[in-house]
């Protein structure tokens, strides 16, 4: 016992005051710029507005929650924008044909799983570096939602099952931001306090150390990629029902939103670094931004302009504060 | 110039310094990957150096060396200045008394009995496709069973593929009766083999993570349940053995790049040892670690062997070689050349196998 209950001070760890640093600049950042936001747009507080940034986070974060686990193990998936929008076509197109919802989900899910094994398949046992098989991917799947169909697959079904998986609520929250947190909660969990967690940190940290100590870093590594695929489909289920529409063009680019998001959130490019929190301010940090454009009525086109230069300056923080801590 | 080995790199690098008309040649532990012929060489090139006027400023921390090329010595240690004297006015105790600011009494203390009969560890015609050639051993619990070679002679690669890193070819491999198949890691971990690897920094360390996570990498499961981590135990048990070890370190969330070599060295052989091995194969255990730091390498490493261990070291240090095995086995060119008791070993007739 006496043990466990060793001094506290040991506690106050580098790693942990590192990424806390990491996390409360970022939280910060939050709250200047819901303050600065609401002085221009008082409607900014309103209980409408905030439920709506939540809904917008909500399906990058569900994606982001697999990502943040890929960038730990040192892989990335870019092909979740592309696989995003064929889940939501086959999410429609299965419930149409089958009227039933179920199958549509289900569907859907194991659709984006399917991808995210393709993914780790050819990354663990073809030893395609990740960055290049998933552009390969990305665009297979951009190329294929064409051939399965030409255009947006309309909603024939008229279920309120399917619609309310993006617009029911749940007491005051809506159902995708539900869905969110407990993608998140579970993910967290999984990264803080299991072994797999651990072995993911340690693979993306050093993939021959973790192999020396008996670890398989290519079956972790393709378990990871395949949840990403499952949670890429969940989230493609909630777009088709959000746009009440299989949308072929949808999610172009938003692989990109997710790896800037979780960038953001202080997970390293290189692996064995990052956590769920981070990325949870990250999304928030880029979604608030986005909302703050909106109701601002700047220009649009800044959505995409001001969120780069947030990122560099976020990984150029990051740097210094290394550096810092190094000496 | 890629395609030379290193001692020929060396001696264009060496070059390029007289090209430019240097007056001072820095070098900075030269001998680490060279072969006892070819530190011989590069000895010759310095004293032709200093012939010519000359100044070689060289850096090492071999103490033979110093003793064979120096004139003056001067010690640094943790950052400062500690002496500078004329080589003739220090004897190896008297210097090593400098380089770690007390005094060792024996560098090589051995403490354990004699190894048992029981074999731990058997392996039989092992070949690789790249290297290792009909490689045949065992190594007996409570003994340390040291591997010389020269550079390429094949260490590293039968370490590697008898903890089930590397793939083999053909031949078998037991830990205490049981067959290592499948052949990989996780089947040597189950069956009580790991490896210190002499590469800590691209296969032992993760260096951004705290020296917990790094020290419970191959025990976690046994610090779990239904796949949970129990933090309490863990720690518990990690600062348990950062105590034993007497591993210098802040806190146990410290990024293991932080500490020196030797504690380092320390936690990675502590991440085999709270799992509880068999049979542990230490591939250059003192590599990059200060004299201090050695001997008490050097006493984990007696420790184990009388705790029931099998000990297997691969090393290239002969006073290593000579001063920890119970028996010592020699390669050369991927080959096992000899097999001999400590006692019947001498350096002339470990050398001789090793050049066979």
């Amino acid at each position: 016992m006496s043990d466990i209950s060793r001094p506290a001070p040991a506690a106050g760890s580098t790693l942990a005051r590192l990424t806390q640093n990491n996390q409360i600049v970022l939280l910060v950042t939050l709250v200047l710029l819901c303050l600065v936001i609401s002085l221009g747009a008082p409607q900014f507080y309103s209980v409408d507005n905030l439920i709506a940034i939540l809904r917008q986070c909500s399906l990058v974060l569900i994606i982001a929650a697999g990502m943040t686990m890929l960038l730990i193990a040192a892989e990335v998936d870019l092909s979740v924008g592309a696989s995003l929008a064929f889940s939501g076509v086959v999410a429609m197109d299965v419930t149409n044909k089958t009227g039933s919802v179920a199958l549509g989900v289900a569907a859907a899910i194991l659709f984006g799983g399917a991808v995210g094994l393709f993914n780790g398949l050819v990354v663990t046992r073809l030893r395609v570096n990740s960055l290049i098989a998933t552009i390969a991917t990305m665009m297979i799947l951009q190329g294929g939602v064409y051939l399965y169909s030409r255009e947006a697959v309309q909603n024939m079904h008229l279920q309120k099952a399917f619609t309310d998986i993006s617009t029911g609520y749940v007491g005051p929250l809506p159902v995708p931001v539900i869905i969110a947190a407990v993608v998140v909660i579970i993910a967290y969990v999984v990264l803080r306090h299991t072994t797999a967690g651990r072995y993911i940190y340690a693979t993306g940290a050093n993939e021959r150390a973790a192999r020396l100590s008996g670890i398989r870093p290519e079956r972790l590594k393709l378990i990871v990629f395949v949840v990403t695929g499952l949670l890429t489909g969940l989230a493609g289920l909630i777009l088709a029902s959000l746009m009440n529409a299989g949308q072929p063009t949808a999610g172009r680019g938003f692989e990109l939103t997710v790896v800037a998001a979780v960038i953001l959130g202080g997970t390293s490019l290189t692996g064995g670094r990052g956590s769920l929190l981070g990325t949870l301010l990250g999304v928030l940090v880029l979604k608030v931004i986005d909302n703050g454009i909106i109701i601002l009525r700047w220009d649009q086109d800044l959505q995409m302009v001001i969120p780069g230069i947030v990122i560099v300056l976020a990984t150029y923080l990051d740097l210094v504060r290394k550096k810092n801590d190094a000496t | 110039m890629g395609n030379l080995p290193v001692s020929k790199q060396q001696m264009v690098e060496i070059a390029r310094a007289l090209a430019h008309e240097a007056r001072v040649v820095v070098m900075d532990e030269p001998t680490s990957s060279l072969t006892p012929a070819e530190v011989a060489l590069l000895f010759e090139v310095i004293r032709r150096l200093t012939s010519i006027g000359i100044a070689v400023l060289y850096v090492s921390h071999k103490i033979d060396e110093i003793f064979e090329i120096a004139d003056t010595v001067t010690v640094l240690r943790d950052g400062r200045h500690i002496s500078t004297k004329p080589i003739a006015e220090h004897t190896p105790d008297s210097l090593i008394h400098d380089m770690i600011g007390r005094r060792i009494e024996n560098l090589f203390p051995r403490e354990r009995g004699p190894a048992s009969a029981e074999t731990i560890l058997k392996v039989e015609n092992l070949s690789t496709t790249d290297k290792l050639k009909d490689v045949s051993f065992e190594a007996r619990a409570g003994e340390v069973l040291g591997f010389f070679g020269l550079m390429g002679a094949g260490r590293t690669e039968l370490a590697k593929a008898i903890v089930g890193f590397d793939p083999i070819r053909t031949g078998r491999i037991s830990i205490g009766g049981q067959p290592l198949t499948p052949h990989d890691t996780r089947t040597g971990k189950a069956l009580g083999i790991g490896l210190l690897t002499e590469d800590r920094k691209s296969e032992g360390l993760m260096l951004e993570l705290p020296v917990l996570h790094n020290m419970s990498l191959a025990s976690l499961s046994s610090f779990s349940s239904g796949g949970f981590v129990d933090e309490g135990r863990e720690r518990s048990a990690v600062q348990e053995f950062i105590d034993r070890f007497r591993v210098k370190t802040p806190s146990l969330n410290r990024q293991i790049k932080y500490l020196s070599g030797g504690n380092q060295q320390k936690v990675l052989l502590a991440r085999w040892l709270m799992r509880g091995l068999k049979v542990i194969v230490v591939d250059e255990p003192t590599r990059g670690i200060d004299v201090g730091a050695k001997s008490e390498i050097f006493a984990l490493i007696d420790k184990l062997a009388a705790d029931g261990l099998a000990v297997v070291m691969m090393t290239s240090e002969m006073p290593e070689l000579l001063g920890l095995s119970d028996r010592i086995a020699v390669m050369a060119e991927g080959r096992l050349t000899a097999v001999m008791d400590r006692k019947d070993a001498t350096q002339e007739k470990v050398l001789n196998a090793a050049i066979a």
